[in-house]
C-alpha cells in the first residue's frame, strides 16, 4: 500500500481500536466500581449488580468486539489492505 | 519444501462433531456400566484416559513434514476453533481451577480476576493480532527480531520469554502431576513419565499443528466437563438447565445459610493472599454483601494485571499467526472472548451451587461415615473436615476446602455418579495438558530459532528437515528439563501461573504496545524497558511472596503490580515519543508491518531471499 492510501486507513485504524479500547475499559472498570452499589435491586432474580458484572457488561463487550473486528474488516476491504494473496 | 497454504478442511466441523459425539457416548455408556454395577474401580480414569487417547489420534493423524505446517498450522485455522484454542491456552488448567477457587474464598469480588482475562484477550484482539499475524514470525521473539531488523533483539526477547513459558509450564504440570497422583492413585514417578511421553505423542508428530487440532479437542472437553455436571446441579435444583441464567434464585437462601465469622479486613494480606496457598481454608466471606474481602483499588488492580498478562502472552499472541488472514485473527479473538465470557457466566453459577452444597442442612455430611470423595480430597491435602459445634454433622465453614477442590468438586459435593466425577477431572487434565503443550512448543522454538541456529541459518534450510529434526530434539529436552523439575519439586500451580502473568504484563505488554503503535521506538530502548519489566515483577514476586502486603510498599502484589504496570507505560510513551525520527526504511517496514493484508513478512522472507541464498545466487 503507498504512503498516500497508508496515512488515511491508518489513522481509521488507531481511532477505531482507541475507540473499542476505551469503551470496553471504560465498561469494565466503571462495572466493577459501580456494581456492589446496585445490589440492592433486583432483577430477573438477580442482584442487579451481580447480573451487570456477571452477564449484562460481558453481553456487550463481546458484542462491541465483533463490531470491531467486522468493522476494521470493511475497512482494509475498503482500504485495499486487506488480503492480496 | 515451502508450501503454499492449503484451504481450511471443510470437513473439521464433521470430524470436531465425531469426536464429540465419540466422547459422550463413551460418557453415556460409562453411566449405564456404573448404574448396573458392572464397573467401579477405574471410573474416575476412564473419561480423562478417553480424552487423552482421542487427542493423541487427531494429534498422530496430523504428522507432518513440511516446514510451515509444522510451526504455524499451514495459517489455515478457521476462527472459531482458534477461539477453542486461545481459550484453553489463556486460561490453562491454573487458571481455570484457579479463579473458580477465587470466586469461592472472594464471592462476587473475583469478577476483577475474570473480566481481567476477558479484558486481556480483547485487547490482544484489538491491538496486537493482525499486525503480529503480518509479522508472521514462528515466535513472538522473531516479531520483535522482524520489527527492529536485529537479531540480538530476537536473541535476548527470546531469553526473556523463556521466563513466563516456563512458569505457565510448570504450573500445568504440577495440576497434571497432582491430578494422576491424587484422584487416579498414580505413583509419582508414572505420573511424570506419563506427561512425558503423552506431550511428546501429542507434539512430535506434527509439531503446532498436531498441537491445534488436538487443543480444539481438548478444548471441547474443558467445556463438556465444566457444563455437564453444573446443568445436571442447576435441574436439582431450579428445575432448569441453564445455570447461568438461574443461580440467581439462590443466591437469597445461600446469604441466610452463610453464617460465617467476620473475616479478613478488606483487601487485607490474608484475604488477598488465600488464593495463593493450596491449603485448606476457611470459607470468611460470604458470596455477597457484608463485609467484602476485596477493596476497590485491589479490584482495579487485579483487573489490569491480569489483563495486561494475558494480552501479551506470547503463546496466546502468536495464535493469530496460524490464521489465513488477518480478518481470521481478529475473528479468531472475538470467538475466543464470547468464550471466556461464557466462562465468565458459567463461574459465579458453579460457586453459588457449590457453596448452597456445602450450606445446605440436607446436604450434611456425617462424621463417621465420611463419603469417599471427601476421603479422596483429604488424602490430596485439598480439603479438612471439623465438627466445630458438635452437632454430629458436617456443613458450611465444618468443610475447609483448599482453593483447588472447588472445580473437581462440583459433581462431588453434589453425589453424582463417578462418572461425572470423571468427566470434571477429564476437563481439568485436557486444560491443562493443552496449557502445557502451547508452553512447550513455545520454549522449543525460542530455543532453536533464537539459541541453536545462526542468523538465517534456520530460513537457509529450505526443506526443512534439519530444522524439524532440531525443533522435535528441542521439545524432548524441554520436556525432559521440566518432568525433572516438577519430579523433584513441589510448585503451587496457581502461583506459577500468576508469576507468568506478571512477567508478561510488565515484561512485554508495554514493549509490544509500543513496537506496534509508535513508529519512533527503537530496538535499544524496547529492551530496556523490557529487561526493567521483568526485573520488576522477578522483584514484586520476590517482595510480596504472592499476595502478602509489603510493609514498605503497603501494596500486595495486585496493587503493586498495577503501580508497576503504570511506571513502565509512562516510561514507553516517553521512550517512543522523544527518540528521533527513523528513518525512511524503517518507516517503510513499519507501514508493511501495520498493513495487515497479503503474505506475512516472514512467509515472504522465506519465499523470496533464503531460497536464492541457499542456492547460493
Amino acid at each position: 500500500m503507498d504512503i498516500e492510501r497508508f496515512r488515511p486507513y491508518w489513522l481509521v485504524t488507531c481511532t477505531r481500536a482507541t475507540f473499542t479500547f476505551l469503551v470496553v475499559v471504560g465498561l469494565l472498570v466503571v462495572g466493577l466500581m459501580f456494581a456492589g452499589q446496585l445490589d440492592h435491586f433486583e432483577f430477573l432474580g438477580f442482584p442487579l449488580g451481580v447480573l451487570l458484572l456477571g452477564q449484562g457488561l460481558v453481553f456487550l463487550v463481546i458484542g462491541v468486539m465483533f463490531w470491531f473486528v467486522h468493522a476494521q474488516g470493511q475497512s482494509d476491504e475498503q482500504s485495499g489492505a486487506n488480503e492480496d494473496l | 519444501m515451502y508450501s503454499r497454504y492449503r484451504m481450511v478442511n471443510p470437513l473439521l466441523g464433521v470430524y470436531y462433531g465425531i469426536f464429540t459425539a465419540a466422547f459422550i457416548g463413551l460418557g453415556v455408556l460409562l453411566i449405564i456400566l456404573e448404574y448396573m454395577g458392572r464397573i467401579e474401580g477405574p471410573i474416575l480414569a476412564a473419561l480423562p484416559l478417553a480424552a487423552v487417547f482421542l487427542g493423541a489420534g487427531i494429534a498422530i493423524a496430523s504428522l507432518t513434514s513440511v516446514r510451515d505446517e509444522y510451526f504455524i498450522s499451514g495459517r489455515r485455522v478457521p476462527a472459531g476453533l482458534n477461539g477453542l484454542v486461545i481459550l484453553v491456552v489463556s486460561l490453562g488448567s491454573a487458571g481455570l481451577s484457579g479463579f473458580v477457587g477465587a470466586q469461592f474464598f472472594w464471592g462476587i469480588d473475583a469478577f476483577g480476576l475474570l473480566l481481567g482475562a476477558f479484558f486481556g484477550v480483547i485487547m490482544s484482539g484489538v491491538l496486537f493480532a493482525a499486525f503480529v499475524r503480518k509479522g508472521g514470525g514462528y515466535t513472538l521473539s522473531t516479531f520483535f527480531e522482524l520489527r527492529y531488523q536485529n537479531r540480538s533483539v530476537g536473541v535476548i526477547m527470546g531469553l526473556l520469554l523463556f521466563l513466563p513459558a516456563a512458569a505457565f509450564a510448570i504450573a500445568e504440570f504440577s495440576i497434571l502431576k497432582t491430578v494422576l497422583t491424587g484422584l487416579l492413585g498414580v505413583s509419582l514417578e508414572f505420573a511424570v513419565i506419563m506427561v512425558f511421553a503423552a506431550v511428546l505423542v501429542f507434539l512430535l508428530p506434527g509439531g503446532v499443528r498436531s498441537m491445534s487440532w488436538s487443543q480444539c479437542a481438548l478444548a471441547i472437553v474443558v467445556v463438556i466437563g465444566l457444563l455437564v455436571p453444573l446443568i445436571l446441579v442447576a435441574l436439582k435444583y431450579t428445575n432448569l438447565p441453564l445455570a447461568q441464567f438461574t443461580y440467581g434464585s439462590l443466591i437469597d437462601d445461600l446469604a441466610k445459610f452463610e453464617t460465617l465469622g467476620t473475616g479478613a479486613e478488606p483487601g487485607s494480606r490474608m484475604a488477598v493472599s488465600m488464593i495463593f496457598s493450596s491449603q485448606p481454608q476457611n470459607l470468611s466471606h460470604g458470596f455477597m454483601g457484608g463485609e467484602r474481602p476485596i477493596d476497590l483499588f485491589d479490584k482495579i488492580a487485579m483487573f489490569f494485571v491480569i489483563a495486561t498478562g494475558v494480552a501479551a502472552m506470547p503463546s496466546l499472541v502468536v495464535r493469530a499467526g496460524v490464521t489465513s488472514t488477518a480478518f481470521q485473527a481478529r475473528k479468531s479473538y472475538a470467538w475466543a472472548a464470547a468464550l471466556i465470557g461464557f466462562f465468565i457466566l458459567t463461574v459465579p453459577a458453579y460457586v453459588v451451587f457449590f457453596r448452597y452444597l456445602m450450606f445446605d442442612p440436607q446436604a450434611a455430611i456425617i462424621p463417621d461415615a465420611l463419603p469417599s470423595w471427601v476421603l479422596t480430597l483429604q488424602s490430596m491435602g485439598l480439603m479438612a473436615v471439623e465438627d466445630n459445634n458438635g452437632d454430629g454433622k458436617l456443613t458450611g465453614d465444618e468443610l475447609r476446602l483448599a482453593r483447588d477442590a472447588v472445580f473437581i468438586g462440583l459433581p462431588m459435593i453434589a453425589g453424582f455418579m463417578k462418572t461425572f466425577q470423571s468427566l470434571t477431572v477429564a476437563a481439568l487434565l485436557a486444560a491443562a495438558l493443552a496449557g502445557l503443550m502451547a508452553r512447550v512448543m513455545a520454549i522449543s522454538q525460542y530455543l532453536i530459532r533464537d539459541f541453536h541456529f545462526r542468523k538465517g541459518e534456520m530460513e537457509a534450510d529450505v526443506g526443512g528437515e534439519r530444522t524439524l529434526l532440531w525443533a522435535r530434539g528441542a521439545v524432548v529436552l524441554v520436556m525432559l528439563v521440566l518432568t525433572g523439575l516438577v519430579y523433584s519439586y513441589e510448585f503451587d500451580p496457581f502461583q506459577c501461573f500468576m508469576a507468568g502473568i506478571l512477567l508478561c504484563g510488565l515484561g512485554i505488554f508495554p514493549v509490544l504496545l509500543v513496537s506496534i503503535w509508535s513508529e519512533r521506538m527503537r530496538g535499544l530502548p524496547m529492551l530496556f524497558l523490557s529487561i526493567s519489566g521483568f526485573a520488576l515483577a522477578g522483584f514484586l514476586l520476590l517482595i510480596t511472596s504472592f499476595g502478602q502486603t509489603h510493609a514498605l510498599l503497603g501494596l500486595d502484589l495486585f496493587g503493586a503490580g498495577f503501580a508497576g504496570l503504570l511506571v513502565l507505560m509512562v516510561l514507553a510513551v516517553g521512550f517512543a515519543q522523544f527518540s528521533p525520527k527513523p528513518d525512511a526504511a524503517a518507516l517503510e517496514r513499519l507501514h508493511e508491518l501495520r498493513t495487515p493484508g497479503g503474505e506475512a513478512i516472514y512467509d515472504r522472507h522465506l519465499r523470496l531471499v533464503m531460497p536464492r541464498r541457499a542456492s547460493g545466487r
